[in-house]
């Protein structure tokens, strides 16, 4: 049986009274920016990522993990609909003491995903907002390493947040990325200012790489490509605080390529051809990186002024 | 303060009133949305941003400017011919204006387009009253002490006393008014329905969320967001048609709304027109330049539905 949706396009917008900035109307901003409380927040943090603590990064299966972790692509309903993806709430696969959505939160740092405002099947009708925990902190109330634990991820993906059945790869290396994730495989400070371009950067060539792979299925490429576009999207959101149509121009091309790529079943040459321009892709970003969403400079101008 | 990244801010009055598909912009049906869409940017362009026009009307309408408040419910209220609140609200500006023979035309449209609009029936018989007119102004006067004897705790005891007043010859304050009509403009309150709506949808209780969808409107009205709400809801409660001048009034001014777009397209896929929902979904895809939920999702609908 077919499900439905609703829409949240603009459920957001809704549900926050509006200060209209300078800012011209060609301008973009972030998909994050409607879930941090406040202008101020942004201009601190939206540059900054956390400190990543997994055991075996370069394993492919946990970055599989890794890019559905960070795809909107893998939920669905409200939080597809608005980017949200699982990384929203735990960046780098941490906790997010900055996210606040007015409907489901009640202060910066806490959501209830029982909410029906996210999900069709799993609101509990009651307003329990909790703690976004850090994911490298042992899972008090259940062993990551059980079965229980699967039930628990397919109950949160599915039911919670609205998304289809998971493709059992898919699922399996979101279950690798967590089990990856521990607190004793961090060294450094937990937030780390003007990090957050690498960070998108590297979830945009990491889908490309994978996609290399031969061996995974239709399926998997379909989801690695739909993941890929939405990637460069977050670039695309990033760098348009002023307008620079030909990079613009650029992002959007890539996507369509991409479109494509999955059309063509999947040619490798198209893919090298993609490949080939990221070289080029990555010098024009960073040669406009300060004046994007990526710098804190250009964040406090456009929303300052 | 919250903050949002959109300079769409919503507003307008909608009230259960359904829309006119026609026109707010000249080409009718061509939508304000801009860049993308399948209209030329000469049926697209609209011809004034309704939204905005009801934000400002309603402050001016809240100081005392009627006059300029007039301007732009005027325009609303002839863009969105079946909108009850546009004419009663444009009928108060010429009502506090004292051109009471211009205030029946809007009062009675209000009334024709939602005929349980007390207020609309208050002050079209108190315009009657001022032109004389005392027998058109008794009946309705009557017919609203007749709802007042049977309202024993209706939601509208408050919005029937005022117009009993306005029947009555007595003047209503202005703090009264507003009183009644406080959450014209007021987000908040918006906020709050509309976030219910949206919960009551997720879990199908659909007429609940039509109340609070209208309730929204109060406050907001006229926003393809809301729009299309209606439109998802009616569809679900099996009135198509209604769904689908929702969704064309919600295009209308956002051509490249992705969620109204999928929506029509899955009225399409119900209703068994394919070639409709194909061609959609070709515009969804065309308008998510990095692929879109909207557009998965009314793929799997059509897939589904031809599979």
């Amino acid at each position: 049986m077919l499900r439905d949706y609703v829409i949240l396009t603009g459920a957001l917008l809704l549900a926050m009274p509006l200060v209209v900035n300078a800012q011209s109307i060609s301008s973009r901003q972030p998909n994050e920016v409607d879930w941090f409380e406040s202008q101020s927040d942004v201009i601190q943090h939206l540059n900054k990522t956390y400190t990543e603590c997994l055991n075996t990064p370069n394993d492919p299966q946990v970055k599989l993990g890794k890019l559905a972790f960070n795809s909107p692509r893998l939920l669905g309903g409200q939080a597809a609909r608005m980017g949200l993806s699982c990384a929203s709430c735990h960046q780098s696969g941490r906790g997010n003491p900055h996210f606040f959505i007015k409907q489901i939160s009640s202060t910066p740092g806490t959501s209830d995903i029982t909410h029906s405002f996210l999900s069709s099947e799993g609101g509990d009708g009651i307003d329990n907002p909790k703690i976004i925990p850090d994911l490298i902190a042992p899972t008090r109330f259940l062993k990551r390493d059980t079965p229980q634990f699967e039930d628990f991820l397919h109950r949160l993906i599915e039911v919670e947040f609205d998304g289809r059945k998971t493709p059992v790869p898919i699922f399996n290396a979101i279950n690798a990325y967590l089990q990856n994730t521990d607190k004793r495989y961090c060294h450094t400070q937990n937030e780390t200012p003007n990090t957050r371009f690498e960070n998108d950067w590297g979830n945009y060539v990491s889908a490309l790489a994978l996609l290399d792979d031969p061996n995974e299925t239709p399926e998997v490429k379909q989801f690695i490509t739909q993941s890929a576009r939405a990637a460069l999207e977050v670039l695309y959101l990033n760098v348009g605080l002023e307008p620079h149509s030909r990079l613009d121009k650029q992002l959007v091309k890539l996507s369509r390529q991409l479109e494509k790529f999955s059309e063509s079943d999947y040619d490798p040459s198209l893919l090298k051809r993609i490949n080939r321009q990221n070289s080029k892709l990555y010098k024009a970003i960073n040669r406009i990186l300060d004046t994007s969403a990526y710098s804190q400079k250009a964040l406090q101008e456009f929303y300052v002024k | 303060m919250k903050f949002a990244k959109s300079t769409f801010l919503i507003s307008m009055l909608l009230s259960g009133a359904l829309f006119s598909a026609t026109a707010i912009a000249s080409g009718g049906g061509g939508g304000g949305g801009g860049g993308g869409g399948f209209s030329s940017p000469s049926q697209s362009a609209p011809s004034f941003n309704p939204t905005q026009t009801y934000r400002e009307s309603v402050a001016y309408l809240q100081n005392g400017e009627d006059k300029k408040a007039a301007r732009g419910f005027r325009k609303l209220a002839a863009s969105f011919k079946k909108n009850a609140n546009f004419h009663y609200l444009y009928g108060i500006t010429q009502y506090n204006l004292g051109k009471y023979k211009r205030a029946v035309k809007p009062f009675k449209n209000a009334i024709k387009y939602k005929d349980d609009h007390v207020m609309a029936q208050g002050y079209l018989s108190a315009a009657y009253q001022q032109l004389g007119k005392t027998e058109e102004a008794s009946t309705l006067r009557d017919a609203l002490v007749d709802q007042m004897n049977r309202c024993s705790g209706c939601d509208n005891k408050e919005s029937l006393s005022l117009a009993l007043q306005l029947a009555n010859g007595d003047k209503i304050q202005k703090s009264a008014f507003l009183q009644l009509n406080q959450n014209l403009g007021n987000t908040e309150h918006g906020d709050q329905s509309y976030l219910a709506a949206v919960a009551y949808i997720n879990r199908g209780e659909y007429q609940q969320a039509l109340t609070s969808l209208y309730e929204s409107s109060e406050s907001f009205g006229i926003h393809p967001d809301v729009l299309t709400y209606l439109g998802f809801v009616n569809r679900k409660l099996g009135n198509m048609d209604i769904a689908l001048e929702y969704y064309q009034t919600a295009l209308s001014i956002d051509d490249d709304h992705r969620g109204a777009n999928e929506y029509l397209g899955e009225l399409y896929v119900e209703t068994d027109q394919m070639p409709l929902a194909q061609s959609q979904l070709a515009k969804l895809e065309q308008i998510c330049d990095f692929g879109c939920e909207e557009a998965e999702e009314l793929k799997r609908w059509i897939t589904d539905a031809t599979s």
